[in-house]
């Protein structure tokens, strides 16, 4: 089991780094352009530019864009960070499982004494482990961005640890349907086109319903629509136990499936 | 005898005609068995029952005594085994790889240096990442590892695949030790002549099913043969003569003459006896008589041996 983590992070060390390094950085380059936009007349000018609808939507009003936990309200589920946020599992997971399936290398693992939950749970420690890490980044860039703009004390750090906790649970129940998926298929082309169809329809199912009121219940049906950073970061409400619940359950609900699924399924490798 | 490797009525059909039926095969420890069969006759469907890859449809397979099941790791430290297209991880160099298989193991490398003084693999290929290494050089570092912890049992799917002549006879050399060491390999391949050189008993598959079983001189005993016979007189005119044009002999049937002589292509079966007297009217000055193996095991696979063309198997 060590050896096999240890040979998961080998391969995914670098990958990894990338990703929460690209989290870090867009948040303190995130929080640099907000002291540019408050040093040139404040965030009201920039809310303009947005649709009334799209505020509405994401309960942003000019009043919050003004302050920093606002702008970082609309910053914590801006695209970029969920694009790096849930590429990285896509990558992984799919490498791991349908990639060493598809390139037999895993036939030299599984004719060793090596079980094959075993293979899940090194599987499981590393993605989480470097998920985790992505999430602590997206954190930490956001807490050293309002320090190294001289706007530490406008930060409610509680708040945004709240919200990374949200984020962090988002990004583990999509690893759960990521790691099925992938512990299901052998072709890794065919892997990455599902987990990536999972989080867009998921991703632009929300998006609906939060812009057409009569469809708002379809919403419920998308893992986004139980990430709330906005909620946190502006009204300092915790991310709900409801909500955190559902995102647990659906992220282990997956890992399970994806466990029983790998030491079940036939290797023809 | 002890039984290494024992499957009664072990099937597994991926589709009507594609898997294997109802196999009954024993391998004795301290063996080398040939696995033989052309592409696709089940021979790697059995190879991923053994190593716990799929699931069997019916009957029962046992490795050092005990049921083998998919997904089991039971006794799996006693095994190596070398695939068919070896893909090693490429992003990473051969000394690690090595170091890796050798922890999953859980037992110690004792025998890689050795390995890898007799396969030529040298220190220098092993620093390099595995991605650029010839597939000769891969298909040995596939080799090491699976022999480098002295397992008992070596299961290898056609692992000389890639390998020069000079690395296979080293390989070859190396098994033949290991099997003086009491170890048990099991070959699975779709060459015939390293499969002749190498094995002490062969199984031959066709389509699924197993064909034959045996000892490899049981094998050439009951195998077609291949008659060479010098004539004195101009029986074994340099003159080509057609199948047609030659003398009907007993059982035998004629492929050609050159050098003065004629070579006769003798069925399992045939009046040895008859031949003999047959023969013997015609002044026979010298002969020399082969096992046709290949023509044996063609017929095996299903083969209609008299369509094809052998000039090879003349001369």
């Amino acid at each position: 089991m060590i050896a096999l983590i240890r040979d998961y992070l080998r391969r995914s060390w670098l990958l990894g780094l990338l990703a929460s390094g690209a989290v870090f950085g867009f948040l303190v380059i995130a929080c640099r352009v907000f002291l540019q936009i408050q040093q040139r007349g404040g965030a009201s000018p920039l809310t303009k530019l947005i649709p009334k609808w799209v505020q509405t939507a994401f309960d942003i009003g000019p009043a919050s864009m003004t302050e920093l936990n606002g702008y970082l309200a609309v910053i914590f589920q801006h695209p970029f960070v969920l694009t790096v946020l849930l590429a990285l599992p896509v990558a992984l997971l799919t490498g791991f499982f349908t990639g060493d399936i598809e390139k037999r290398s895993i036939s030299l693992v599984l004719a060793r004494p090596v079980s094959r939950f075993g293979v899940v749970a090194a599987i499981a420690i590393v993605v989480l482990a470097f998920c985790a890490l992505g999430v602590a980044s997206l954190w930490a860039g956001c807490y050293f961005g309002a320090m190294w703009s001289g706007q530490s004390e406008s930060l409610n750090a509680g708040a945004a640890v709240q919200a990374a906790l949200g984020l962090a649970m988002l990004v583990f129940a999509f690893t759960g349907i990521f790691a099925a998926l992938s512990a299901f298929l052998s072709v890794r082309g065919d892997a990455v086109g599902w987990c990536l169809t999972v989080v867009l329809t998921m991703y632009v199912w929300n998006f609906l319903a939060q812009i057409w009121y009569a469809g708002g219940g379809m919403a419920n049906y998308s893992l986004f629509r139980f990430y709330q950073p906005t909620e946190t970061l502006l009204k300092g409400v915790a991310p709900s136990v409801e909500n955190l619940g559902v995102l647990a359950l659906v992220g282990a609900a997956g890992w399970v499936v994806c466990a029983l699924c790998y030491r079940f399924r036939s290797f023809t490798v | 005898m002890v039984s290494v490797i024992e499957a009664r009525g072990l099937t597994k059909l991926y589709s009507a005609k594609q898997g294997i039926r109802d196999l009954n095969l024993q391998v004795h420890e301290g063996e080398i068995f040939g696995y033989l069969g052309p592409n696709g006759s089940g021979k790697t469907t059995t190879i991923r029952l053994m190593l716990g890859f799929i699931r069997a449809d019916k009957g029962e397979l046992k490795l050092f005594g005990k049921k083998v099941s998919a997904g089991s790791v039971k006794g799996r430290s006693n095994i190596g085994y070398v695939p068919g297209e070896a893909a090693l991880p490429e992003n990473t160099t051969g000394r690690r790889l090595l170091a890796f298989y050798e922890r999953l193991s859980g037992r110690k490398a004792v025998n890689r240096a050795e390995l890898c003084r007799e396969l030529n693999l040298a220190d220098a290929d092993l620093r390099r990442p595995v991605r650029l290494l010839s597939r000769g050089t891969k298909q040995k570092i596939a080799i090491v590892q699976a022999l480098q912890h002295d397992p008992e049992l070596i299961i290898l799917d056609e692992p000389t695949s890639g390998l020069d002549p000079l690395s296979q006879e080293a390989f070859f050399d190396v098994l033949h030790d290991l099997r003086d060491r009491g170890r048990t390999v099991f070959f699975s391949s779709h060459v015939l002549s390293e499969v002749q050189r190498l094995c002490d008993r062969v199984a031959v598959l066709r389509e699924g099913n197993l064909v034959l079983q045996s000892t490899m001189v049981e094998m050439a005993a009951r195998a077609d043969r291949l008659l060479w016979v010098k004539f004195e007189g101009d029986a074994g005119s340099q003159q080509p003569v057609t199948a047609k044009e030659a003398p009907a002999i007993a059982g035998a049937r004629f492929i050609r003459s050159d050098s003065g002589g004629w070579l006769l292509y003798l069925a399992s079966g045939s009046e040895s006896q008859k031949l003999i007297h047959e023969l013997a009217r015609l002044n026979p000055i010298d002969f020399r008589l082969e096992p046709a193996l290949e023509e044996s095991f063609l017929k095996l696979y299903g083969v209609n041996v008299r369509s094809l063309k052998r000039p090879e198997a003349a001369r």
